[in-house]
């Protein structure tokens, strides 16, 4: 797995959202994207998933160019993302949310559903059976047949999560996953996220618990105003002046 | 070539009076009031049981009929629509309730009337006055004339007075405007009155040239949305050019298909119009 | 008991009129005020086929259903580009456009005159022309019908229709095809609409284009509204009721002019107040405030 961002830009009437931006990312990497707000670390996230196209500059993803490609085709391809103001189908079910996210299921076409009725069927049952055993591990189980938007905030922050496995994507965009839940829950989306890169999945998480950044990543990206302002080793970040100003001084 | 213009002309008048009566209402309430198909039958009606039930004057009659859909805009918003806002009902549901309005309105005027046509027209059937070898009657000269003038008083009203200019900051900025101490609901409120009273002005003048049925609302009602669209919701003088637009491509479609694909020549052009350039000739983006 | 089955066969049709919008408005969230155009195709295809072919029943149901599904293309891939509220005023402007077709394209369906003396259909050597042999007709062709939509909304494909409602944008970005989901299921309510006109057109063996109006696709939605938009039971509910409820004012012996007006003044009259107190009608899903 392998994804490649060249020199890509993007203004908002005139704003700098993103400029001259620059980066890649492989399998088994965790890459921690810090910066003020603003920063332009969403943007960049909405510009790999390809709800807004870049103004120039280019992506590919395992030699795929992202620009041309729809939003759905790019979550296809294998590349999902959780969102900072939680984003679910709050009028569903839990499981029915995480049935949603898996890829490639027959029964997502009305032909098939009719013509290859047994083929459809099965493969439902196996991603029930696969949905059940993320929902256990997460302490969620209970609540499988509850509608999204009852959950708590950091149960649906979990389920997000929960999803993004299910999609059994090669890169994950992770916005914010920690921020404003309880601890209970910090720790078992901080399990999650590691054994994933052990699985030799690529992620870029979006955080501003430093500690935690500096734990887990191996690699830093500290933005500012759209730009990359320096990327590093978590030890090598720690102690660029750039950084420290922006988080301490 | 002069009589496609003049009954273009003709036309645009009338989608120009229901158009700006529907959009007056859209960018204050947020919706889609399908119910003002039906207020623009009434103001026939009323004009009818005015003068000819009640022997009024037509003039008074006249006068008596747009007040009285004016008042009935307010009831509506009043009853219906006001109660739905304050519980922040969505856009679509206040439009479909709208739609029942509507439903309710056009089946009690047949009702009351019969379904049959009914006519205002004073003496026979004339063949107007010729000008520059087209022909144009009376009522329709007066129709062009009246949209003309209410035209440039609702562009008065909005550039001048202290509603119009409450109007534009509900329409433009909702929370910008109850913060700056607008009362929005009586905005509304008499955003349903002048829309209203438009849309009945359009029934009368129509209801004098072709005669009156309970579904006679709803034609003139879709093309003025048309035309709205076409134009841009948000600007007056992009109603009234839409307006003109659509009447002319739908007169000159004439000289090639029969008139029956007229509507089909408008739904085109909504379609068009949406897909390529939702924000209009002159309107903000949707 | 004639009154009874006349009844009976009425519900049929507009439970099946009904729950295919169902599919496009209740579970997809895609309001249409076009359905009734779909079901004066049906109605339409049938009664001239039958007409000027004599074609039997087994042929011209089918045809109608491929009519309608193909008109269904062409209309919906173009309008469901547009969203929310415009998308029903697209409707709107497609269901006038059908009723002016129907009553000017004179030399095709003779226009408000309308098609009389459609043939009573054969199905399989019987004859069907008695009441109850329509009512077998009618009850066959609605458990067709709802038997699809059933697999339909209880399937995974029918699990994204749900989420295309609750959130667009959130469906794309978890892979799905939101254009074309629409545009299947639109096509799939179409042909299904078609069914119902299919069955009016044998059994009243006469139609017009004043069944076809506005009013009628606001008397479908409403059924859909009402009864519970997004819930496989509710425009089944929605029919059975809104179908019965204004015969019950032939006992209060309305003048039969006005009959027809009274019972829509009181289904218009329920909507709004459905809108008021209720938007999710009697056990809806699907309250439209997204």
């Amino acid at each position: 797995m392998f994804l490649e961002i060249k020199k890509i830009c993007r203004y908002f009437n005139g704003i700098t959202a993103l400029e001259d931006f620059s980066t890649s990312i492989s399998s088994g990497e965790i890459v921690g994207l810090i910066g003020p707000n603003g920063a332009g670390k969403t943007t960049l996230f909405n510009v790999i998933t390809g709800f807004l196209k870049p103004d120039s500059g280019t992506i590919s993803f395992n030699n795929i160019d992202l620009i041309k490609t729809p939003p759905f085709k790019i979550y296809r391809l294998g590349i999902t993302r959780t969102f900072q103001e939680i984003r679910l189908i709050r009028g569903l079910k839990v499981v029915d949310n995480i049935l949603l996210s898996f890829r490639g299921h027959p029964g997502d076409s009305l032909l098939s559903s009719f013509a290859a009725f047994k083929a459809v069927s099965k493969r439902e049952h196996d991603h029930i059976l696969i949905a059940k055993s993320l929902l256990e591990k997460a302490e969620l189980v209970e609540k499988t047949n509850v509608l999204a938007e009852d959950l708590s905030y950091g149960q649906q922050k979990l389920l997000s999560i929960l999803c993004c496995l299910a999609s059994d994507a090669e890169l994950l965009l992770l916005d914010e996953p920690i921020a404003g839940i309880a601890p209970e829950f910090v720790n078992t989306i901080l399990a999650i996220i590691r054994e994933l890169a052990a699985q030799n999945k690529a992620i870029i998480i979006i955080e501003h618990n430093m500690d935690i950044i500096l734990n887990m990543c191996n690699r830093v990206i500290f933005m500012d105003s759209g730009r990359k302002i320096c990327e590093g080793p978590p030890d090598i970040i720690r102690n660029d002046p750039k950084v420290i100003e922006a988080y301490i001084g | 070539m002069t009589q496609i213009i003049v009954n273009s002309l003709i036309a645009a008048s009338i989608y120009t009076l229901v158009g700006i009566g529907f959009s007056l209402i859209y960018n204050t309430g947020r919706f889609f009031h399908f119910a003002h198909a039906a207020t623009f039958t009434l103001g026939a009606y009323f004009i009818y049981t005015f003068n000819l039930l009640l022997h009024i004057p037509l003039i008074l009659s006249a006068i008596f009929s747009i007040l009285g859909c004016g008042i009935l805009g307010m009831i509506m918003d009043k009853t219906i629509f006001s109660t739905l806002r304050n519980r922040g009902a969505s856009a679509l549901i206040m439009l479909l309730a709208s739609l029942g309005l509507y439903v309710v309105l056009q089946n009690s005027i047949s009702v009351i009337y019969g379904d049959h046509i009914k006519s205002i027209r004073v003496g026979e059937i004339t063949e107007g006055i010729p000008i520059l070898g087209a022909r144009i009657t009376e009522i329709q000269s007066i129709t062009v004339m009246t949209s003309i003038l209410i035209l440039m008083v609702i562009r008065l009203i909005l550039k001048k007075t202290n509603i119009g200019i409450s109007l534009r900051a509900v329409a433009n900025n909702p929370i910008l405007a109850q913060i700056s101490g607008i009362d929005s609901n009586k905005v509304i409120l008499f955003s349903f009155f002048a829309g209203s009273a438009f849309a009945g002005l359009a029934g009368i003048l129509v209801s004098m040239d072709i005669d009156m049925t309970p579904s006679m609302g709803m034609a003139p009602f879709m093309m003025a949305v048309v035309a709205v669209i076409i134009g841009g919701i948000s600007s007056i003088s992009g109603i009234a050019l839409g307006a003109i637009f659509l009447a002319f491509v739908q007169n000159l479609g004439i000289l090639f298909v029969s008139s029956q694909w007229q509507d089909a020549i408008a739904f085109g052009m909504l379609i068009i119009f949406l897909i390529i350039r939702p924000q209009g000739f002159l309107g903000r983006r949707i | 008991m004639e009154y009874l089955l006349h009844i009976i066969i009425l519900i049929g049709i507009y439970i099946i009129l009904s729950s295919s919008l169902n599919l496009i408005a209740g579970y997809t969230g895609l309001i249409s005020i076009a359905h009734a155009s779909f079901y004066a195709i049906g109605a339409y295809v049938v009664a001239l086929m039958a007409l000027k072919f004599n074609t039997p029943l087994i042929l011209n149901v089918p045809s109608a259903i491929l009519f309608a599904a193909i008109i269904g293309f062409i209309i919906g891939t173009p309008s469901l580009r547009i969203h929310g509220d415009y998308f029903v005023i697209v409707t709107f402007a497609f269901q006038i456009l059908t009723f002016t077709v129907l009553k000017n394209w004179i030399s095709l369906t003779r226009g408000a005159l309308g098609l009389p003396g459609i043939p009573q259909p054969k199905l399989l050597g019987f004859e069907i022309s008695s009441l109850t042999s329509f009512l077998a007709l009618t009850a066959a062709l609605c458990a067709l019908t709802l038997l699809i939509l059933y697999r339909i909304t209880h399937s995974p494909y029918g699990r994204i229709l749900e989420a295309i409602r609750e959130d667009e944008v959130f469906s794309q970005s978890i892979g799905k095809n939101v254009s074309r989901y629409k545009i299947s299921v639109f096509v799939l309510g179409a042909g299904l609409a078609s069914i119902g006109g299919s069955l009016y057109a044998y059994y009243i063996s006469f139609i017009d284009p004043s069944s076809f109006t506005v009013m009628e696709s606001i008397f479908i939605i409403s059924i859909v509204i009402i009864g519970g938009a997004g819930r496989f039971a509710g425009p089944i509910l929605g029919a059975i009721v809104l179908v019965m409820l204004p015969e019950l004012l032939r006992f209060l012996g309305l003048p039969a002019s006005i009959a027809a007006n009274v019972r829509q003044i009181l289904y218009g009259a329920l909507l709004v107040a459905f809108m008021i107190w209720r938007p999710q009608g009697f056990i809806g899903k699907y309250t439209f405030n997204n």
